[in-house]
């Protein structure tokens, strides 16, 4: 069963825009064009005021290391064959975080290092994924 | 509309608890029912109402209805995660007290998400867009990588040590040895807590649940039920919960629980320190220490210290987890969420056995269900039960 599918993006209509920038190496944030609001990860409407129309801004991709947790088994066949890996909370400069990997092997990252956004296609993803890499 | 006196737990049903098995999950459910109804004195003709808890089972209501054997006049799914039970429960009270319903049965079960016999329940978590689209692709498919983040975070902004989190761990270890419905009964020192192997840094071998298969059941009655039977039944008392929590922001605070939001009302008449227990979920001991900062019983980052200081064994100032939790019971499928409610109503029914407290008279149970993207878990919820009813 290593078709879970789990290791894939599956966009939808709300956030293909999200999916095409990182296809061009771009970090975006969805922000609600009726109250400015950014939000990640994407959503079908704004949680502040309701409205549906976005425009998408970049960002710096810059961010802080807010967690982390070595993986050394995945319980997911999907991922086996991936570990170990570094994942990650990154806080980014904006403001919103996201959930990511690390760029490498590195069990020594500590909370609260700099790390920048890298994008990388992995077996099975069908699509470069915003990892993050030390600065 | 009048109302009715409030709803009152008859009877729970508990099956045996498996760490391999082939049934599908409604195989499950049907056994808990069965004990259950058994347990409460009821026909199963009586039964108009049910809520399922599932995340697994893609019928919709109404046919596992049909599967199970039942004509409703109401009827639900909770899809709450490791929440469901409890939720489940709070508005299949909600449904008796409006007079939907008399007797209802809240069932959950299931087998491991892997079992390779099941071809019609989903085999795989049942992720939903956020989780699909922004953690699992990264390696969160399960939630020991949620929880390692969590429990490095705890740890190095409140200094939350491995031995405060052993302690949760050995002490649940401990209860289950008086369980014989527990799967994992060998003696768990704190030495075998520290050696145990590393999973995801920091969580360990032994922090994280063991699935495995099994089914739960609790019949739900109203008044005018519950003076026809033998058995004395359990009350309920207050109860609260939180689903998404973390939604309007502005900034996420991934280790908020969610309690936090309604712990004031939930504990307003019958305060902490009335509880003669704690049945908290326990999915991972750092769960543990950060529901008992998000309902108040310590301090925003005190959890570990409150462990540290707090005898929570059987004979101590508060019990938690007096069967051995999720932990060392082992997680059987979203029944993880209602053996919770189990072991409270034995207790205060005097049916614990050999790990049985001395006379209880109320209790706490919690639950809480489905990892957040963006925060902490997207269900809270917390219920006082007790051997009287309350004022």
């Amino acid at each position: 069963m290593s078709g879970t599918g789990y290791g894939r993006p599956v966009p939808l209509r709300w956030d293909q825009p999200f999916w095409d920038a990182a296809g061009e190496s771009r970090l975006v944030g969805q922000r609600c064009r009726d109250c400015d609001r950014v939000q990640l990860y994407p959503k079908p409407a704004c949680a502040r005021c309701g409205a549906s129309a976005f425009e998408w801004i970049e960002l710096s991709g810059s961010g802080t290391v807010w967690s982390h947790a070595y993986v050394r088994q995945a319980v997911d066949e999907a991922m086996r064959d991936q570990v170990p890996f570094m994942l990650l909370d990154v806080e980014l400069d904006e403001g919103p975080h996201l959930l990511s990997r690390l760029l490498g092997d590195a069990h020594d990252l500590a909370i609260g290092e700099r790390v920048m956004v890298r994008f990388v296609e992995i077996a099975g993803s069908d699509r470069p994924l915003p990892f993050f890499a030390r600065v | 509309m009048s109302r009715s006196a409030d709803a009152m737990i008859a009877g729970v049903g508990q099956t045996r608890i498996e760490r391999h098995s082939d049934r599908p999950d409604e195989e499950w459910l049907a056994e808990a029912i069965r004990l259950a109804l058994d347990d409460a004195g009821l026909r199963r003709s009586q039964v108009d109402g049910l809520a399922v808890g599932t995340i697994s089972i893609p019928d919709d209501t109404g046919h596992i209805a049909e599967h199970l054997g039942f004509e409703l006049s109401w009827a639900m799914k909770a899809d709450f995660g490791g929440a469901s039970t409890l939720i489940g429960l709070a508005r299949a009270r909600d449904a008796i007290r409006c007079e939907r319903a008399d007797v209802v049965v809240v069932a959950a079960g299931g087998n491991r998400l892997d079992s390779p016999s099941l071809a019609h329940d989903r085999r795989t978590p049942p992720l939903d867009y956020s989780l699909r689209n922004y953690a699992a692709p990264f390696g969160y498919a399960e939630p020991n990588g949620f929880f390692a983040l969590l429990q490095q975070r705890h740890m190095h902004e409140h200094g939350t040590t491995l031995d405060q989190l052993g302690k949760i761990a050995t002490t649940f270890r401990s209860n289950a040895m008086l369980n014989e419905d527990a799967l994992l009964q060998e003696p768990m020192s704190l030495e075998d807590y520290l050696g145990s192997r590393l999973i995801a840094d920091p969580i360990r071998r032994a922090d994280c649940v063991m699935r495995c298969a099994g089914g739960a059941a609790i019949v739900l009655v109203s008044e005018r039920v519950a003076v026809e039977l033998e058995r004395k039944p359990v009350h309920l008392g207050a109860y609260g919960e939180r689903i998404a929590h973390q939604t309007l922001g502005p900034q996420q605070d991934r280790l908020e629980m969610g309690f936090a939001a309604f712990a004031a009302e939930l504990f307003a008449r019958t305060p902490r320190d009335a509880m003669d227990f704690a049945q908290l979920y326990d999915d991972y001991p750092i769960a543990v220490i950060m529901m008992l900062e998000s309902l108040g019983f310590a301090e925003r980052g005190g959890g570990g210290r409150f462990i540290e200081d707090t005898d929570i064994s059987l004979g101590g100032e508060l019990p938690l987890n007096t069967g051995g939790g999720q932990l060392s019971i082992g997680q059987p499928s979203l029944a993880g969420g209602a053996l919770h409610l189990v072991e409270a109503v034995r207790q205060l029914r005097g049916e614990a056995g050999l790990r049985q407290l001395p006379d209880p008279e109320v209790g706490l149970v919690t639950g809480i269900g489905m990892l957040s993207v963006m925060g902490n878990v997207t269900a809270a919820a917390g219920l006082i039960v007790g051997k009287e009813a309350f004022a």
